[in-house]
């Protein structure tokens, strides 16, 4: 699960033009070329800065995201439900797990990670501050939401750096389950009983604006989109996700007989893409600045963890053991 | 909208627990390398790394991080700093192009682990015998299938590793049954068609 890693605040690194020159022509080239990058090679502060930032609130979405789903655990309904989604929740834990280790072949411990999430420093997917009040928000989070992620992972995985490659890769093989048994979950309640669609229908309706938020704001063309673009850091614009994601699961909600709460949304068939009413990008920044529906309650959740937690790591924690950079 | 509706919340009392987040120095882990086997007839791949106090816990968590979700023959761990890494090469060009092969072995087993491919996974590439990792790269060259280029070789001594066992492997007997984490256990097709069928019927 993932969220498009926006933020409002500017990227602390060097200009790419202080960099050595020629230093930067060969990492250019090997971009260029279509090879990756790996942990040990030079690359350009920027292009370091910005894949920690990425990686790390990739990490932190799926850490946050498990949350929501989580509670629905114990009230899924059906054994076999049950187990799928505790599946699923732990499968998000563990791609939490995959991407803080290729953050950390960059250098910043996964501790270091954990700890900005938790004073806030560092943000996730701003749609994990909605809450999931019934079965059909947690069915339409399996579905719609990580639907959402897939179209994001996949075009990272064709990423320049080596180890987010290849977690993703990983993680995308994993969500495919996701996908399935969402989707499964919502086609049971839209051809159910008239109580089962109407609990689904008000779910997309709770959700749709989070979700047209959850692709970020209209890309705003800076001088570091085109160099992040470049690097293959950045591969598609905000715009062009929403849109795949759009033309993707749009056509398969309405096949369902359920409707979605913009009365503008088209597809425009001359230019192929779809239209839509804005969502509220000020809301969106409101929200993602900590004053959402349940910004607190996620982070109270994690930092309790965290303090229940510590006697263990203390316990298990080897006085003689040292950290050191992971490999790949 | 304040209300909490995660049920933990009711049971814990959350908000009331002193939280000011972490006050101590890191209390991070050591990490360690995780090689796996997919099937018997494999060779064993770096896929990634675990967080853990020592080797046998890095197994246990190497056993839910990689062995979860496809089918496993068996799982090496060792922790990173352990691992000694040759210079990255260019493509075309092999690391072992400015190593002297030696035909003599020493007393020590080490294990050797090729990259083939910048963005490809490390895999094992066999077993030497030698005196330190720089001499088991001179006597892997000369004893090893080196004939691609390889543009990374990682050297461990094999008393450095956790290895599972013949009977470990039987942990991963169930995992073909849990088709419930399979996409392809989740058919919605059929009720769709249904339900537009209903839906025609009465419209």
């Amino acid at each position: 699960m993932y969220g498009g890693g926006n933020t409002f605040e500017k990227i602390k690194a060097k200009d790419p033009n202080e960099e050595d020159p020629i230093l930067l022509a060969e990492f250019e080239a090997r971009i260029e070329r279509g090879e990756k990058i790996e942990p040990t090679d030079w690359m350009p502060d920027l292009y370091r800065a910005q894949l920690i930032r990425m990686i790390e609130q990739h990490a932190h979405s799926e850490i946050i995201g498990a949350l929501p789903e989580g509670t629905w655990i114990t009230r899924a309904p059906g054994f076999k439900r049950k187990l799928a989604l505790m599946a699923k929740v732990q499968d998000e834990v563990g791609h939490a797990q995959l991407l803080y280790s290729a953050a950390e072949t960059l250098g910043k411990p996964r501790e270091a990670m954990i700890d900005d999430l938790i004073s806030g420093k560092s943000k996730y997917s701003n749609i994990f501050n909605y809450p999931a009040f019934t079965w059909a928000d947690s069915a339409f989070i399996s579905w719609l939401v990580d639907a959402g992620a897939i179209v994001n992972q996949v075009a990272n995985s064709r990423g320049s750096y080596g180890p987010y490659s290849r977690a993703l890769e990983r993680i995308c093989i994993e969500e495919s389950f996701h996908l399935k048994f969402g989707h499964h979950c919502v086609i049971h309640l839209a051809t159910g009983t008239p109580a089962q669609r109407k609990m689904m229908q008000e779910a997309i309706n709770r959700w749709w604006h989070p979700m047209m938020h959850f692709f970020g704001p209209p890309d705003k063309m800076s001088v570091h989109t085109d160099t992040l673009m470049k690097w293959k850091v950045k591969i598609l614009t905000n715009d062009e996700t929403r849109q795949q994601w759009l033309d993707m699961y749009v056509p398969k909600v309405w096949e369902l007989g359920l409707t979605i709460p913009d009365n503008k949304l088209r597809k425009n068939e001359e230019t192929g893409k779809w239209e839509y009413t804005e969502p509220d990008w000020e809301e969106f920044k409101r929200v993602i600045n900590g004053d959402g529906p349940c910004n607190k309650e996620r982070l109270a959740v994690r930092k309790t963890a965290e303090e229940r937690g510590r006697w263990v790591r203390k316990a298990i924690l080897a006085k003689d053991a040292h950290y050191v950079t992971p490999l790949a | 909208m304040e209300k909490v509706l995660d049920p933990r919340f009711q049971r814990l009392d959350i908000f009331k627990a002193q939280i000011n987040g972490p006050t101590e120095k890191l209390d991070q882990l050591p990490t360690f390398e995780v090689f796996v086997l997919l099937r018997e007839a494999g060779i064993y791949q770096h896929e990634g790394i675990v967080h853990a106090p020592d080797r046998e816990m890095a197994f246990l968590f190497a056993k839910e991080q990689f062995s979860r979700r496809q089918t496993c023959a068996g799982i090496w761990t060792i922790e990173t700093p352990n691992i000694f890494v040759s210079p990255y090469s260019e493509n075309k060009v092999s690391i072992y192009d400015a190593v002297q092969a030696s035909a003599e072995t020493g007393n020590e087993p080490y294990k050797i682990f090729h990259m083939l491919k910048r963005g490809k996974q490390h895999k094992y590439a066999g077993k030497v015998h030698a005196n330190s990792p720089e001499h088991a790269l001179q006597v892997a060259k000369a004893a090893l299938d080196v004939s691609k280029p390889v543009l990374n070789a990682w050297v461990a001594r094999e008393s450095d590793f956790f290895e599972t066992s013949e009977e470990d492997k039987e942990i991963w007997n169930t995992l073909p049954e849990k088709t419930f984490r399979e996409a392809i256990d989740y058919k919605g097709q059929a009720k769709i068609d249904a339900f537009l069928a209903e839906n025609n019927k009465t419209s």
